[in-house]
């Protein structure tokens, strides 16, 4: 019985250690690489030929947490700013794996854009949100 | 470990940005004029992603923009890389956002987009002479912000776009700044709808895409012609940078999305509109820009 006991405690282990270098090894390729969070990306179309796109600096952006799905990045469950030269305003920090409402306000500059609101699902790898402003 | 993944074989590239769909997602990539295996040749990392690259030679100096993460946020400035000896030099100490460079065609000067963290913070064109140090805004003070430098290929002028809002909607026009005497001279005005834009290899004409499609139109006769017609091409959207004109295979090559099929593509054509090639496309990703660089 004891050599029983100790047959089953050192396969116990065994399989313990094996389990923990394959997770410790696998797993941690599963770690992302790049940042994570959420990305503001905002275009706009012209006027006269509208498939001609450009980015659109120094657009109001705003986001709110709606709810999290499950384990992910960041701690920060609201955010605002502005886009960049670039079109793009980066918040980084943002939670992850969650439902947020993000919104761009392309109205004070153009009646025809709107706001460019969305509800979409930013999994735990981040993900850029486009505001586009299309005709 | 450049120069041993680009085979000699291959005599003209194009370099092209593609951001992905997260953050920090941003590589520079080439891919033969031929088309067939796409390279990156700068891969975003934890902290650092790339927006946007040109340069004349792919074992010279490029211009980049780079995505630096700062704090919660991220900062976009202009470096210049050596691929060859892998260094980085911060091209300028200005407080604000830099948006896309481009190398003279010697090398001796970039031509940039800026934003300022004071004033109204739009982005405006200016000059920087690499030797020198010397720094020139040479955006006219008034409404709107620039976009996309492009060197005439004597050096001796830029063109960009200025875009403003108009009533009902954003307006551009293409706009050519000499260097000798400063002069802005308008090429084609708002009511064009000019987006992406280069010029021709001897400098004679420029290429854009208008409401018409894709136009060569004259700088010096008042000559336009119609290379490829708006309605000769799929429904698609096109990103300012993404159309350039080689001065080595005279091949035009132009990066689209492609709206039916949901993917961003890079055509290669003839100078005259026939030989039109898809050498590329992606269904997850963004063609920014793309420019032909050689070896």
């Amino acid at each position: 019985m004891k050599r029983y006991t100790r047959l089953v405690v050192c396969r116990v282990l065994m399989v313990g250690l094996f389990l923990d270098v394959v997770l410790f090894q696998f797993g941690c390729t599963t770690i992302p690489t790049f940042q994570s969070g959420i990305r503001v990306e905002a275009m706009e179309g012209l006027q006269v030929s509208p498939s001609n796109l450009f980015p659109v600096p120094n657009m109001p952006d705003e986001g709110s947490l709606i709810n999290v799905v499950g384990s992910g990045t960041g701690t920060q469950t609201s955010f605002a700013g502005q886009t960049n030269a670039n079109g793009i305003d980066d918040h980084l920090n943002a939670v992850t794996n969650a439902n947020w409402d993000i919104s761009v306000d392309l109205e004070p500059l153009d009646l025809r854009c709107g706001i460019q609101e969305g509800e979409p699902y930013v999994p735990s790898q981040g993900l850029v949100f486009e505001a586009y402003c299309l005709f | 470990m450049l120069r041993n993944f680009l085979r000699p074989a291959v005599d003209e590239w194009i370099i092209f940005s593609l951001s992905g769909r997260r953050p920090f997602e941003d590589y520079i990539h080439v891919i033969p004029v031929g088309g067939g295996t796409f390279k990156p040749i700068l891969e975003p990392g934890h902290d650092r992603s790339f927006l946007t690259a040109s340069g004349n030679s792919l074992g010279q100096e490029l211009v980049v923009t780079v995505h630096a993460r700062v704090g919660d946020g991220a900062e976009d400035h202009l470096y210049l890389y050596e691929p060859t000896a892998r260094r980085w030099r911060r091209l300028l100490e200005l407080a604000g956002t830099d948006g896309g460079g481009t190398l003279s065609p010697d090398g001796t000067k970039v031509a940039f987009i800026h934003a300022t963290d004071n004033g109204d913070r739009f982005p405006r064109l200016w000059l920087l002479d690499l030797s020198s140090g010397l720094l020139d805004r040479l955006a006219i003070p008034e409404e709107g912000w620039d976009a996309e430098p492009r060197w005439i290929p004597s050096g001796a002028a830029i063109g960009y776009i200025h875009l403003r809002r108009g009533d009902r909607g954003l307006l551009s026009s293409l706009r050519l700044v000499e260097l000798n005497h400063r002069a802005h001279k308008e090429l084609l005005g708002a009511e064009e709808g000019a987006g992406a834009f280069c010029f021709s290899p001897d400098g004679s004409e420029v290429l854009v895409w208008t409401r018409n499609g894709l136009e060569a139109v004259g700088l010096q006769k008042d000559e336009r012609r119609v290379i490829m017609p708006a309605g000769a091409l799929p429904e698609l959207r096109i990103r300012s940078g993404s159309l350039d004109w080689s001065r080595r295979s005279r091949k035009i090559a132009f990066a689209i999305y492609n709206v039916n099929k949901r993917q961003d593509e890079i055509w290669t054509i003839s100078e005259d509109g026939s030989n039109a090639q898809t050498i590329f496309r992606i269904p997850d990703a963004s063609i920014t820009r793309l420019c032909f660089i050689q070896p």
